[in-house]
C-alpha cells in the first residue's frame, strides 16, 4: 500500500515540478517578468534567499535581510534621483532586490519604493513590521557616523531575527502615512528625544532637551500640517540620534535623498 | 538553455521525491514532515518551553516567567537601569527556568527586546488568555498574596493545563498589546472595576464597582480614558483574590519597570 502511494505520490509531484522548473526557465529567458518567484517559501518552507521568516502574532512574513538594492535588470544600477529611480520603476523587470555587497537603493520616494518592493512580489513593511524585524539590533555596530551608504554585508549591525542596517546607513520607508500629528487613531507627541514608545516602536511622548537612555538617546520627528511619511532607523550621519526609536515623521512622502533607502517583505 | 530545462526538472523531481517519501512515511506514521522537522526540533520546543496546540499563530511557550540567563551580568535587577545593564551584555538572554527569580523592572520594549533575542516574541493580549484557558482555583494554586516573588515554579498548583507555570499572580505579565484613549481594538474599554462581562480575549466589556456576582471571581480590571497604555495581564504576589484569568491592567505606561511586573515569551 504504502509503496503504490509513495510511486504516485512522486510521479504526481515529478509531473508538477517538471511544469514549474519549466516555468521557472521560460522566466529565466525573459518570457514572463519572472520576478512573483522572488515572493514565495521554497518548497522546504523556508523564505527565499536573502531573506529571513518572522512569524508575529497576527502576520507571518519574509524580509528582507538587506536594504533594497538595485538588480542588473533594471536601467541605472546607481540611480542618483528620482528620476532614474523613475526610469527603474517603470522598466519592466526592474524590482528591489536583498543581495549582499551591493549598495542601498537611495534616492526614491516613498510610492517608487511601494513600487519596486511590489515589482518584487513584495511590499514595504507597515511600522510595527518594522520594529519587530530591528529588535535586538545594537546601534553601536551600524553606520551612523559615516560619510555615505555602505554596501550591504554581515556585521554586528543586525537585528535578532538576521536583518542588517535596521539602524543608520540609509533611512527605511514604512508603510504609513501621517496627517499632521495624527498616527493611528492618535496624536503623535511633537519634536524631541522619544521618552515613551508604543506597542510599534512610536514615540508617545517626547523631550525637547535631555536625551533618553532607555531609548537609546533616540530622537523623534513630527510636524502639525501636512501629510507626510514616516522613515525609520536613522541615517549614516544620524550619530547618537539613530536607533530602534528613531522616527522622522516630518518629511514628505515625495523625500528623496542619498540617505533614504527601504527594504521590502512579503505575507506568508 | 536546453540542458539548464533538464537540469531543473531533474533537481526538481529529486526534492519532490524526497517530499513524497517524506509524505508517505507521515501517512505510515514514521515521523514528522521535512517542514515541521525544519519548524521544529526534536521533542517540539526548544529548551524551557512547552507545546500549546489550540492556539492560532503559538506553537510554543515559555513554561515558566523569565529570568536573566547565566550570560547575564546582574541575576536579579532591581533597576530599569539594571535590565539596561544586562541589555547592554551580549550574551545575556533571558530564560524560561524552574527555581528562578522572575526578570522584574523591565519595561514592554525591554520584554520586546528580550524576548526576540531569544528568537521568541511577546504574546499579544488575546494570545495569553489563550494561555491561562483553563487554568482553575487560581485563588488558592498561586501566588498572589504571599507579598513577595516567589521563584518560578514553587506554586506547583498554579500550572496551566498545557504546562505553564505561575501564569496568574507572581508577577504581572506584558503583552504586546496598546491601549490608545480608552480604545482596544476598536471598542471603549468600561471604567476601572470588578469584571462582570468579557471579550472572546478575557478583556472586561462591563465592569461594576461593587462586586455582585461570582462567575469572573473578584478579578479586576483597570482602565484610563486618555494616553496610550500597555496591558499586563494576571495579577501578581499582592494582588489578593483581585488576580485570574481576567485581571487585566490595561493603565500600565509601555516604560513602566516595577518589581512586580515581568514577562514570558511564545514562539
Amino acid at each position: 500500500m504504502s509503496k503504490v502511494l509513495r510511486s504516485a505520490l512522486i510521479g504526481i509531484g515529478a509531473l508538477g515540478l517538471s511544469t514549474i522548473g519549466i516555468f521557472a526557465s521560460d522566466m529565466m529567458q525573459g518570457i514572463d517578468s519572472g520576478v512573483g518567484n522572488l515572493a514565495a517559501l521554497n518548497s522546504a518552507g523556508n523564505c527565499p534567499q536573502g531573506m529571513v521568516l518572522y512569524k508575529g502574532s497576527a502576520m507571518t512574513i519574509c524580509v528582507d535581510m538587506y536594504e533594497a538594492s538595485v538588480p542588473e535588470s533594471c536601467p541605472l544600477r546607481d540611480p542618483k534621483n528620482v528620476i532614474e529611480s523613475e526610469k527603474n520603476a517603470s522598466t519592466n523587470g526592474c524590482y528591489a532586490a536583498s543581495v549582499e555587497e551591493a549598495a542601498p537603493w537611495t534616492y526614491i520616494t516613498l510610492f517608487q519604493a511601494q513600487r519596486v518592493c511590489a515589482m518584487s512580489g513584495k511590499r514595504l513593511p507597515t511600522s510595527d513590521e518594522w520594529y519587530m524585524i530591528a529588535l535586538g539590533t545594537n546601534g553601536e555596530e551600524c553606520n551612523v557616523n559615516g560619510n555615505a551608504p555602505r554596501n550591504a554585508m554581515g556585521s554586528g549591525c543586525v537585528s535578532s531575527l538576521g536583518a542588517y542596517d535596521m539602524v543608520g546607513n540609509v533611512w527605511e520607508w514604512v508603510d504609513e502615512t501621517v496627517q499632521g500629528r495624527t498616527y493611528a487613531d492618535r496624536e503623535l507627541p511633537v519634536e524631541g528625544y522619544v521618552r515613551e514608545a508604543d506597542a510599534s516602536g512610536v514615540a508617545i511622548s517626547t523631550d525637547p532637551e535631555s536625551a533618553d537612555v532607555l531609548y537609546g538617546k533616540d530622537y523623534f520627528w513630527s510636524k502639525e500640517d501636512g501629510t507626510f511619511g514616516m522613515l525609520r532607523g536613522g541615517f549614516y550621519g544620524s550619530g547618537e540620534d539613530a536607533g530602534l526609536y528613531t522616527i522622522n515623521a516630518s518629511v514628505p512622502t515625495n523625500f528623496a535623498t542619498q540617505g533614504v533607502g527601504f527594504r521590502c517583505v512579503f505575507s506568508v | 538553455m536546453k540542458w539548464g530545462k533538464v537540469a531543473i526538472v531533474i533537481v526538481g523531481a529529486l526534492i519532490v521525491t524526497a517530499l513524497g517519501i517524506d509524505a508517505a512515511d507521515t501517512i505510515s506514521g514514521n515521523g514528522g514532515t521535512l517542514l515541521s522537522q525544519v519548524i521544529r526540533s526534536e521533542g517540539g520546543c526548544g529548551q524551557g518551553m512547552v507545546p500549546i496546540d489550540a492556539l492560532p499563530g503559538v506553537t510554543c511557550v515559555d513554561a515558566f516567567e523569565v529570568s536573566p540567563g547565566p550570560g547575564c551580568p546582574i541575576k536579579s535587577p532591581s533597576s530599569m537601569v539594571e535590565t539596561i545593564k544586562n541589555a547592554e551584555t551580549k550574551e545575556c538572554t533571558g530564560v524560561s527556568e524552574e527555581g528562578r527569580i522572575p526578570w522584574s523592572y523591565v519595561t514592554r520594549d525591554q520584554a520586546l527586546s528580550l524576548c526576540a533575542r531569544s528568537g521568541k516574541r511577546l504574546p499579544s493580549n488575546e494570545e495569553w488568555y489563550g494561555l491561562v484557558l483553563g487554568m482553575v482555583e487560581v485563588e488558592r494554586g498561586c501566588n498572589i498574596d504571599s507579598r513577595k516573588v516567589s521563584a518560578t515554579g514553587a506554586y506547583q498548583e498554579c500550572v496551566a493545563p498545557h504546562g505553564a507555570s505561575d501564569l496568574i499572580g507572581n508577577v504581572w505579565e506584558w503583552t504586546s498589546d496598546d491601549v490608545v484613549n480608552g480604545m482596544y481594538k476598536n471598542r471603549s474599554l468600561p471604567e476601572s472595576g470588578y469584571v462582570s462581562q468579557v471579550d472572546n480575549a478575557g478583556v472586561a466589556m462591563l465592569t461594576e464597582k461593587e462586586h455582585s456576582q461570582e462567575l469572573y471571581g473578584k478579578d479586576y480590571f483597570w482602565s484610563d480614558a486618555e494616553g496610550l497604555f500597555g496591558i499586563v495581564r494576571g495579577g501578581y504576589y499582592d494582588s489578593g483574590i483581585d488576580a485570574g484569568l481576567y485581571t487585566v491592567h490595561a493603565d500600565t505606561a509601555p516604560n513602566t519597570a516595577s518589581i512586580g511586573i515581568g514577562f514570558r515569551c511564545v514562539q
